[in-house]
């Protein structure tokens, strides 16, 4: 049965506003606020998305500090920057404001100017009507098989990589794991200009999600829901942007972008479900590879904006996830070395300027922790506590044949930079990749083992995905180039590549990622339906229900723990009416919602976080009985319509009592 | 070559050229130079030759030189006419029509007040609301009002130019042709409103269908009245009004109509109407007074850019009037669930203070016609030499006007004040279900007056500009001012409450009232510059 949250046109309405926010706020948008990067459009639109991200994150604090974050606040901050951009020279050109009253005046006084122009537009693209003769007779000639292989190519590891993360956000109502009901509650607290509501914890993932719920006025479980896979599904695209960048070819992109997007499980094991989650770490992880792209450009080509590009992805990362920023920070470090061993002399004053840009992103990092502290807020327990726990028997992870594959590519590009380096040919890439390689696997590998740190154990293991992605990319490029010595694949080839795709993939068996959920699809929908209805209705609405609906109520509704309703309602009285009270109680809200269930969700056994969760089921159990027998007082004494079905699924029954219902 | 023969033919060649200087005064009495004159007189049909033929003179220009240099010989013996003053009838009677005509603004106002205390319904407003409605209802009008307030001004300027010069046809044509402007940019704009409502759905479809509904009709309305109130037809509307909310009361109390659809089709037909008596006024105007003219109007971007300064301020004017209540409802608060949400309070607390501008605006009228007329008198009654004790005299002058108006806008509020408690406590407070100002009420109207009196002094001083034609030192001012109450209005009301909000707008009228102050004076001190631009 299709629920309201993935009936089809509850997706196509929340991904039409979704995606109009994401290009207003984090494409359209800087391509006004920032200058532009020399560059292809990709790399313009990276540099663009990772300043802007910056900018939002840093003007979000600034805007929630002083309880001024909304659309007019975040419009006026925006509004201020570009004004001081034009003040110092670097907006428009002087008399722009004239050259645009100018053609204003044109148009008023000669409207046909308009048509004019859009005709003129329009002819200049035109294309010939195409006759079927000539559809048929065009591929001729015209199409280059090989490109189109290449691109199909692509094409089908980008789908599958996309369809494997999107999937449950498409299908699945419910928050994604444990964290999904915090993420969205903190993501709601920024919308109420609450920062660091359980203490400070990097809130850069949740102000980019409030900045985009600003702007695409849906439901924020929408906004976390697309996040997270979206993100996921950026960072293998800018995977294949990175490779294919740095190679000049589409093989070694392509090939990084099947290893992580396509087989990924193979190297994050129990992790992959986080593909499609929205999570801190891994939006973090989303600005490595703008980092190492532009501060290796910095470095090779010595153009400053490609400094503050690297130094702004240095700042993201530090911003949202401190695991995301180590393993920016690797990055750094390897760009660095490789810069340093291909051209000591002539790279010295970049390499000390990038390191400084370096330490101002660290400064900035610790800037929210500072900014708590002056707040008297405690540090998040569950996050310090997770930061400093040791892990019981450490023990040196079991290495994969993915594992191994990108240990050996890392070898490869360590023998390439060497032999580069013997050769006097540029070869900092191959020195990258194996570094970058070399030292996250190690990390990996060595990390938690040497210093017991549960975060490093469980963690780094995302980050080795990552870095063992771009390694084999890197080291198929160079294995790709050497067999076949610069020379175009035949035909045959192409197929013979296309088959070998099918037949991994095949073997593979890659499927869409449900990660688990604490609750029920159906205490989604029910949400979905009591806001649409009574969002705006006079006297707002209340669900009674347990904890994990309390972040999807938050800020729209109120919500009510059973046990509280139960003890404080009188079943016997007219509707909400409090024990030992004659009249009504009015301070609650005039539509309660009880949510009583046929069946109580419950977690995996296996799950790690069931132990942690029995205890609730007991008392939700508890809570159920309880219901039940209320229920039925309530309509005894008020009537069987005084509590109407509002929703009714499966597991779950949502009843409907007005508070002006009734005898 | 300078033919004898023809300076034969005029052997009275001073007395001609003195006839010939005087037709030139005529057209322009201040020419710039002589390339003026000599375009002047070509423009009376002098050519090279027959200047030539005349005067013996080479050319045109030649002509234009000579009649220059001959009359500035003169210049020391030629004064102006002494100007009498008016007899003091004369002034009493001109006084007493100034200030209703300054005042006459009001009277739709006290109309609408009126039916709101007897009947608890306007013609666009209704004391039982839903908050829903009334929010939808104010937003539109907030947004008409910030729509037609630049095309009123621009109709103002343009057709007070026509209409002075007795160009009836032109005024007609003109203020048409801006009617029309302001309703397809109200159309527009209400477009706009619904593509981006779906872009960002932060209204629900009724609302916003409720919203642009009113915003179209109240436009089409204040832009006919706008109209009505240039031909000086000020009791028109007053009557319309009176009409509407009697279609209003049909509909609502004797047909039981929906007050929203009740007051819609009243409003559309008030509109009609408006329209239809703008258009017979102007036939009459025309068959009367019309000079008998009607050349094609000038190029439509030429006219907007000459009047686009008046098209800003009005456009500003209301956006410093109202930029406080934008503020205060848009305050968040977790009870309201749309970003923009009507406080009656503080609404009824500004509708109450905004009489405290009735009187001022009365006064305004007669101290700009007054100063206007002694620097007329002035310019003709003086010599040189003694400007700068002249423009002493006016900054002197205009500053005890200043004083006084400050004193009248003050005297103004403070009876507000009393005559507005007095209404709700001894009054009002009998009627059943009658309005009352609360704590917050209280508050934004005591602030409001405050505001208002202040703003009173710097609209004076706007005028004052206006009439000097410097419509760029009002400008700045005002936007700054906006700015201003923008600024301070957000940071309070998300700080403290949306009652603060009205802070905001007592900063930007002090603001504005400064700042124009400052550049009235500096105007004053160089009078006869801009006397001179003016001639």
């Amino acid at each position: 049965m299709t629920g309201v949250y993935s009936a089809l046109s509850t997706q196509l309405y929340a991904w039409a506003h979704y995606l109009f926010a994401l290009i207003l706020v984090y494409a359209a948008a800087p391509r006004v606020m920032f200058a532009a990067i020399d560059g292809t459009r990709a790399d313009q639109a990276v540099a663009n998305y990772a300043r802007m991200v910056l900018y939002v994150i840093l003007s979000g604090y600034l805007l929630v500090a002083v309880r001024l974050y909304e659309v007019i606040g975040i419009l006026c901050v925006a509004i201020l920057y570009v004004a001081w951009r034009q003040l110092r020279g670097s907006g428009r050109p002087a008399g722009y404001g004239s050259f645009v009253i100018a053609h204003f005046l044109d148009l008023v006084e000669y409207p046909q100017l308009l048509w004019q122009r859009l005709r003129h537009h329009v002819q200049g693209h035109a294309v010939r009507r195409p006759s079927l003769a000539r559809v048929l007779k065009w591929p001729r000639g015209n199409v280059d098989w090989q490109r189109t292989v290449r691109w199909g190519l692509v094409c089908v590891v980008f789908g599958t990589a996309g369809f494997i993360r999107l999937y449950d956000a498409v299908a699945v109502a419910a928050p994604e794991m444990s964290d999904g009901d915090v993420t969205l509650a903190w993501t709601k607290y920024i919308n109420e200009r609450i920062l660091f509501h359980d203490g400070i914890y990097p809130q850069g993932l949740y102000l980019y999600m409030a900045t985009l719920t600003k702007f695409a006025v849906i439901d924020p479980l929408f906004v976390l829901k697309f996040t997270g896979p979206l993100v996921t599904s950026f960072t293998v695209a800018l995977l294949y942007w990175l490779v294919c960048r740095w190679t000049g070819r589409m093989f070694g992109g392509w090939l990084s972008a099947l290893v992580f997007g396509v087989l990924g499980w193979h190297l994050l094991g129990q992790d992959w479900s986080r593909q499609a989650a929205t999570n801190s770490q891994e939006f973090g992880l989303l600005f490595v590879f703008p980092m190492l792209h532009f501060a290796n450009r910095y470095l090779h080509e010595g153009r400053r904006p490609d400094l503050w590009v690297a130094t702004a992805a240095l700042c993201d990362a530090g911003l949202i996830h401190s695991l995301a920023y180590l393993l920016a920070v690797m990055g750094g470090i390897a760009v660095m070395a490789s810069s340093a061993l291909q051209d000591w002399s002539g790279a010295k004053g970049r390499l000390a300027r990038m390191a400084l840009g370096g330490t101002a992103s660290g400064i900035v990092s610790l800037l929210p922790i500072g900014l708590g502290k002056a707040l008297h807020i405690p540090m998040n327990q569950s996050a310090s506590t997770f930061l400093t726990s040791a892990s019981q028997g450490a023990r040196l992870p079991v290495l994969t044949g993915f594992d191994v594959l990108g240990l050996a590519a890392a070898g490869l590009l360590l023998c390439l930079g060497c032999s580069s380096l013997l050769h006097r040919r540029e070869g900092r890439i191959w020195w990258i990749g194996g570094l970058y390689g070399a030292m996250v696997f190690g990390l990996y590998e060595f990390g938690g083992y040497l210093t017991h740190s549960a975060v490093l154990s469980a963690r780094t293991q995302d980050l080795w995905a990552l870095a063992a992605a771009l390694a084999i990319g890197l080291a198929g490029q160079a294995a790709f180039d050497g067999i076949t010595r610069g020379r175009r694949l035949s035909q045959a080839e192409w197929i013979g590549c296309a088959v070998l795709l099918a037949g991994t993939v095949a073997w593979s068996r890659p499927n869409a990622i449900v990660p688990y959920t604490v609750q029920w699809n159906e205490d989604v929908d029910a949400y979905l339906k009591i806001d649409r209805q009574y969002r705006y209705a006079d006297g707002s609405y209340m669900v009674v229900a347990e904890n994990f609906e309390y972040a999807l109520v938050l800020g729209d509704g109120y919500r009510m723990d059973p046990q509280a309703f139960l003890d404080t309602y009188d079943p016997t009285k007219p509707p909400l009416t409090r024990y030992g009270q004659a009249h009504r109680d009015t301070s609650v809200a005039a539509h309660v919602f009880l949510y009583v269930y046929k069946q109580i969700f419950e977690v995996s056994k296996d799950n790690g976080i069931y132990e942690l969760q029995h205890p609730l089921y007991v008392q939700e159990r508890r809570n159920q009985t309880r219901f039940v027998k209320w229920l039925a007082a309530y309509r005894r004494a008020n009537g069987r319509e005084a509590a109407r079905v509002f929703y009714d699924g499966p597991h779950l029954t949502v009843y409907e009592i007005s508070r002006e219902t009734g005898t | 070559m300078t033919s004898m023969g023809d300076i034969v033919q005029f052997p009275n060649r001073s007395e001609h050229l003195r006839a010939l200087w005087q037709q030139v005064l005529d057209r322009h009495l201040q020419p710039e130079d002589e390339m003026e004159v000599a375009a002047l007189l070509e423009s009376f049909g002098w050519s090279d030759a027959r200047a030539q033929r005349a005067f013996g003179v080479q050319d045109v220009f030649e002509l234009a030189d000579l009649l220059r240099s001959s009359q500035d010989q003169e210049v020391d013996s030629v004064a102006n006419e002494y100007l009498a003053p008016d007899p003091w009838k004369v002034v009493a009677k001109e006084t007493l029509r100034q200030f209703v005509r300054g005042i006459i603004f009001a009277l739709p106002m006290t109309l609408s007040i009126a039916a709101m205390l007897w009947l608890r319904f306007s013609l666009w407003s209704y004391q039982y609301l839903s908050t829903r409605a009334a929010t939808a209802i104010a937003a539109g009008t907030i947004l008409s009002f910030l729509t037609v307030g630049g095309f009123m001004q621009a109709m103002a300027r343009q057709g007070y130019f026509y209409m002075f010069q007795g160009h009836y046809r032109m005024m007609q044509r003109m203020t048409y042709r801006f009617i029309v402007m302001g309703v397809l940019v109200s159309a527009a704009i209400s477009f706009a409103l619904i593509v981006l409502d779906t872009l960002f759905p932060e209204l629900p479809p009724d609302m916003l269908f409720t919203a642009i509904a009113y915003y179209m009709v109240l436009n089409s309305i204040w832009l006919a009245v706008a109209v009505l109130y240039i031909i000086q037809r000020e009791f028109v509307f007053t009557g319309l009004l009176a009409v509407g909310i009697l279609l209003v009361f049909i509909g609502f109390r004797l047909l039981h109509a929906n007050i929203l659809a009740a007051q819609l089709i009243s409003m559309l037909i008030v509109a009609v109407l408006s329209l239809l008596l703008l258009n017979h006024f102007f036939r009459r105007d025309q068959r009367e007074k019309d000079r008998g003219i009607n050349p094609p109007l000038p190029r439509i971007g030429v006219t907007l850019y000459s009047i686009a300064p008046y098209f800003l301020y009005g456009l500003l004017y209301f956006a410093l009037l109202f930029c406080d209540r934008v503020m205060a409802w848009s305050t968040h608060s977790n009870l309201e669930p749309f970003v923009i949400w009507f406080r009656g309070d503080y609404e009824l607390g500004l509708d109450f203070a905004l009489t405290t501008l009735i009187l001022p605006m009365g006064m305004s009228e007669i101290i700009v016609a007054r100063l206007m007329g002694r620097m007329w008198r002035s310019q003709r009654n003086l010599a040189a030499e003694d400007v700068q004790a002249l423009n002493h005299s006016f900054v002197r002058q205009y500053a005890g006007q200043t004083v006084r108006m400050a004193i009248l806008s003050a005297g103004s509020a403070a009876g507000v004040y009393v005559l507005t408690e007095w209404l709700l406590r001894a009054y009002l407070a009998r009627l059943p279900g009658h309005v009352q100002l609360n704590q917050v009420g209280q508050y934004v109207f005591a602030v409001a007056l405050m505001s208002y009196t202040v703003l009173a002094v710097g609209l004076l001083h706007a005028v004052v500009m206006f009439s000097l034609s410097r419509p760029e030192l009002v400008l700045r001012p005002i936007l700054m001012a906006v700015g201003v109450n923008f600024a301070l209005g957000f940071l309070l009301t998300r700080w403290i409450g949306y009652a603060q909000a009205i802070w905001g707008l007592f900063a930007g009228c002090a603001f504005f009232t400064v700042m124009v102050s400052r550049n009235v004076r500096s105007v004053l001190l160089n009078l006869d510059y801009h006397m001179y631009l003016l001639s």
